[in-house]
C-alpha cells in the first residue's frame, strides 16, 4: 500500500449542529490536523439506508466547486453512515446573528455572499440538480469569508423520467409562491424565489416572509408582492392549492422595508421575487446583473497581467453596457409599474412578456 | 401595511425542514398502469420521456439476461475465510436481528403506513421465491485497514452478499414483473438500475453478474435508484417482502450496493438514452472486449471509506482507496 496515503482517522470535537435526520460535529484527522465536518446519519433499520443521505452523497460527491462544500469521504457501518465534509466557520444564519448589526449586514457583504450563493445555485442547475431548502441555516461560511451550499438532503436532479416530484420542499418561509399553491411541476426558479428570501433577510437581519401556515405564507407573500389574479399570472386558478382570497393586496414598494438596498440591488432582488416562476431571473442571468459588475470586475489571483488587463477592458465595456442597461430597465420598470397599477385596476395585463428576463452579456 | 408586516416579523427560529415523502399526493397508486403493453420501440425510436415503464423493464431484464450469458454459470465466490477482526458483536447483533424479524414484520403489518398503503394487498404468500443468500448474515460487510484485511478479502465479501446458494427457481423477467405488480417503479428508476449494474459488471469489472447473483444485485439497485431518484419510496417491509428477502438482508443488500457503486448515482436523460440504446441492441452488448475478465478494478476514483467507526479499536484503521498515483 502506498505510504502517502496512510489511513487516516477523525477525532470527534463538539458539536456544531443538529438537523432532523443527522448531527454534525466538528472533527478533527488525526493524521494532518486538518478540522472536518462530521456528519452523523443514523440507519434506521427500519427503512434502511435514508434516501437524504442517499442523495446527498450521491450528488455532493459530484458538484465540485468553490461554493459548495466539499465531501470528503463517507464512512459507511453496519448502524451509521458519517459523511465527512469541509470544516466550516458557521452557517449563515449564526453568521448574521454573531456579526450583524442586529443581525443586518452590510452591503459589501451582502452583496459578496449573494455572488457566491448565485455561483453555487448556477453550478447546481447547470448540472440538472435542484437544492429545494436553500435558507441562511444551509449556508455556511469559513473564515475567508466564502459562502458554500450544504445540506443537500432534499436536493434532486431533475430532467429525467421519474413518477414522484413532491411538493413538500423548501422550509416555509423560503418557499416560492407556485409551491405554496400546490404545485409539483416547479423547477430551478423554486431556488431562485429562495435566494431572494436570502437576500432580503442579509439586508434586514429579519426574515422576509416569516409565516406560520402555507396560507398564512400565502399572505404574508401578497400583501407584500400583490395578490396575482388570472390576469396578472395566467393560469393560477389551476393550481391544486388556488382559493381566490376576499383580501386582495397591492403590490407593495419593497424600498420601504428594505430602504438599505441601491437601486441595482432592488432591481436584482425584484427580478429574483417574481411571482410567477417562469418570469424569475436565472443563477447565470442574475450573476450578470449590473449589481455585481463591481464584483465581477475585481482582478481574480493567479491571473496574468495580460489576462487581467483584457478582463478590465470588458470590464470597462460591460460597466458601460450595465448603465445602459440599468437605465433602459429602470424605464422598463417604471412602464411595468404603470401596466400593473393599471392591471390592478382591471385593464392590461401583467408584467413580463417575453423579453423581461435580464439580456446577458458576456 | 409594510408597518404591520414589520411587527409581525418576529426573531423565532425558523420552521422544521419539510419531508418530501410526506407529500401525500404523488403517491403513484400501488397498481401498474393497465394501458402499459411494455412495447419496446426500436433503437432509433427510443425517446426515455416517451418509454413506457414496462418498456424501460424490459430491456432492464433483456440486458441483465445478456450479461449472465456472457458470464456462464462462476461458481459462488467462496465465503471468506478469515480470522474474526474483532467484528464486534456483530455476529450477535445480526442473529438477534434475525430473531427480530417475525415479531417486526407483525407489528409493520400494524402500523399505519406513510404512503402506498400497507402491505395488505400483498398477498400472504407474496414473498417472492429467490431462494436464500450464499452468504450467512453474520458474515461482516465492513471495510478495515488493508494491512489488517487484505482489500480483496474485503471486497469478495460484499459481492458475495448477492449471491444466493441456488440460482432462483423464477426467471428474471418473471421477477421483475411481480416486483412491478406491487412496487410498480418509473422509467428512469429501472434504466437507472441497468445502468449501475452494466457500469459495475462490464466497465469497472466488479463483479460478473450470474444466473445466482442478478435477482439480489437487481432487488438492491432498484431499491437504490429509487430512493435515489424519487421523492417516495416503498415501505421497507413491502420492498423486502416483495423482493423475497428478509428485512436485515434488504438492509445489508443496500448497503453493499452503495458500497459496490461507490454512490455514483446520479443519472441524467442523456445517460438513462445511452443505456437503454445499448441494452436495448443486445448485439452491443455482445461486443466484449477480449481481454474481458470480472475482476477488481484498478482503482476507484474517490476516496470512499467503510469501517466500524464505533470501536474505538477500529476507529484508527478507516482506510481512503483513493486513486494510487
Ligand atoms: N461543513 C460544516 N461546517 C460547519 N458546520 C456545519 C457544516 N455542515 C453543517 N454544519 C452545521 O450543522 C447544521 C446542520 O447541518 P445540515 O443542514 O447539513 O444537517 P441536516 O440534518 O440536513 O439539517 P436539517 O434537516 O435541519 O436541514 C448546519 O445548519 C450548520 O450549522
Ligand atoms: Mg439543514
Amino acid at each position: 500500500m502506498d505510504k502517502r496515503q496512510h489511513p487516516s482517522s477523525f477525532q470527534q470535537l463538539e458539536k456544531l449542529g443538529e438537523g432532523t435526520y443527522a448531527t454534525v460535529f466538528k472533527g478533527r484527522n488525526r493524521q494532518t490536523g486538518e478540522l472536518v465536518a462530521l456528519k452523523e446519519i443514523n440507519l434506521d433499520s427500519e427503512e434502511g439506508t435514508p434516501s437524504t443521505a442517499i442523495r446527498e452523497i450521491s450528488l455532493m460527491k459530484e458538484l465540485k466547486h468553490e461554493n459548495i462544500v466539499s465531501l470528503y469521504d463517507v464512512i459507511h457501518t453496519e448502524n451509521k453512515l458519517m459523511l465527512v465534509f469541509e470544516y466550516m466557520d458557521k452557517d449563515l444564519k449564526k453568521y448574521m446573528d454573531s456579526r450583524g448589526n442586529q443581525g443586518a449586514l452590510d452591503q459589501f457583504t451582502v452583496k459578496s455572499f449573494m455572488h457566491q450563493l448565485l455561483q453555487g445555485i448556477a453550478f447546481c442547475h447547470e448540472n440538472r440538480v435542484l437544492h429545494r431548502d436553500l435558507k441562511p441555516q444551509n449556508l455556511l461560511i469559513n473564515s475567508k469569508m466564502q459562502l458554500k451550499l450544504g445540506d443537500f438532503g432534499l436536493a434532486r436532479a431533475f430532467g429525467i423520467p421519474v413518477n414522484t416530484f413532491s411538493n413538500e420542499v423548501v422550509t416555509l418561509w423560503y418557499r416560492a409562491p407556485d409551491v405554496l399553491l400546490g404545485s409539483r411541476t416547479y423547477n430551478t426558479s423554486i431556488d431562485i424565489w429562495s435566494a431572494g428570501c436570502i437576500m432580503a433577510e442579509m439586508y434586514t437581519g429579519r426574515p422576509l416572509f416569516p409565516g406560520t401556515t402555507n396560507d398564512d405564507q400565502l399572505q404574508k407573500i401578497f400583501r407584500l408582492m400583490g395578490t396575482p389574479s388570472e390576469r396578472s399570472w395566467p393560469g393560477i386558478s389551476q393550481f391544486p392549492e388556488y382559493k381566490p382570497t376576499a383580501q386582495n393586496y397591492f403590490t407593495q414598494d419593497l424600498r420601504i422595508i428594505l430602504p438599505t438596498v441601491d437601486s441595482a440591488g432592488m432591481d436584482l432582488l425584484t427580478r429574483m421575487l417574481q411571482l410567477r416562476p417562469e418570469m424569475r431571473i436565472s443563477a447565470k442571468d442574475a450573476l450578470n446583473h449590473p449589481w455585481f459588475r463591481d464584483v465581477n470586475n475585481q482582478m481574480r489571483p493567479g491571473q496574468s497581467s495580460q489576462q487581467q488587463q483584457q478582463q478590465q477592458m470588458v470590464a470597462q465595456q460591460q460597466q458601460q453596457q450595465a448603465q445602459q442597461q440599468l437605465h433602459a430597465q429602470q424605464v422598463q420598470r417604471q412602464q411595468q409599474q404603470q401596466q400593473q397599477q393599471m392591471m390592478m385596476a382591471g385593464q392590461q395585463t401583467g408584467p413580463g412578456q417575453p423579453g423581461y428576463g435580464m439580456p446577458t452579456y458576456q | 401595511m409594510a408597518d404591520s408586516w414589520k411587527m409581525s416579523s418576529p426573531s423565532q427560529e425558523p420552521p422544521a425542514p419539510p419531508s418530501p415523502s410526506a407529500d401525500a399526493g404523488i403517491a403513484p397508486g400501488t397498481a401498474a398502469h393497465a394501458s402499459d403493453n411494455g412495447h419496446v420501440p426500436p433503437v432509433s425510436d427510443i425517446d426515455v420521456f416517451t418509454l413506457t415503464p414496462v418498456a424501460a423493464l424490459k430491456i432492464l431484464s433483456n440486458s441483465l439476461e445478456v450479461l449472465v450469458r456472457i458470464t456462464g454459470d462462476i461458481p459462488p465466490t467462496p465465503p471468506v475465510n478469515r480470522p474474526p477482526i474483532s467484528t464486534l458483536d456483530l455476529a450477535e447483533a445480526e442473529s438477534e436481528n434475525e430473531a427480530r424479524l417475525a415479531q417486526e414484520e407483525k407489528k409493520q403489518k400494524r402500523r399505519s403506513r406513510q404512503w402506498i398503503g400497507d402491505d395488505e394487498d400483498v398477498p400472504v404468500k407474496a414473498r417472492t421465491p429467490i431462494g436464500s443468500p450464499e452468504a450467512r448474515p453474520t458474515e461482516p460487510i465492513q471495510i478495515v485497514d488493508p494491512e489488517v484485511e487484505p482489500f480483496e478479502t474485503q471486497h469478495a465479501a460484499v459481492i458475495r452478499k448477492f449471491c444466493s446458494k441456488k440460482p432462483p427457481p423464477i426467471a428474471l423477467e418473471d421477477y421483475l414483473m411481480r416486483l412491478h405488480r406491487y412496487c410498480p417503479m418509473s422509467t428512469a428508476v429501472y434504466l437507472a438500475a441497468g445502468l449501475y449494474i452494466h457500469r459495475l459488471a462490464m466497465i469497472e469489472k466488479w463483479l460478473p453478474v450470474t444466473k445466482r447473483n442478478v435477482h439480489r444485485l437487481v432487488l438492491a439497485g432498484l431499491r437504490i435508484s429509487m430512493k435515489a431518484l424519487e421523492d417516495l419510496s416503498y415501505p421497507h417491509s413491502r420492498f423486502a417482502k416483495v423482493g423475497g428477502v428478509t428485512e436485515s438482508e434488504m438492509v445489508r443488500l443496500e448497503v453493499s450496493f452503495c458500497f459496490v457503486t461507490g454512490f455514483n448515482l446520479r443519472v441524467t436523460s442523456e445517460m438513462l438514452l445511452e443505456y437503454a440504446k445499448t441494452a436495448r441492441d443486445s448485439a452491443l452488448l455482445h461486443q466484449i472486449p477480449s481481454d474481458f475478465q470480472p475482476k477488481l478494478p484498478a482503482f476507484k476514483d474517490q476516496r470512499f471509506i467503510v469501517t466500524n467507526y464505533d470501536n474505538p479499536a477500529r476507529t484508527s484503521q478507516t482506510e481512503t482507496w483513493a486513486a494510487a498515483g
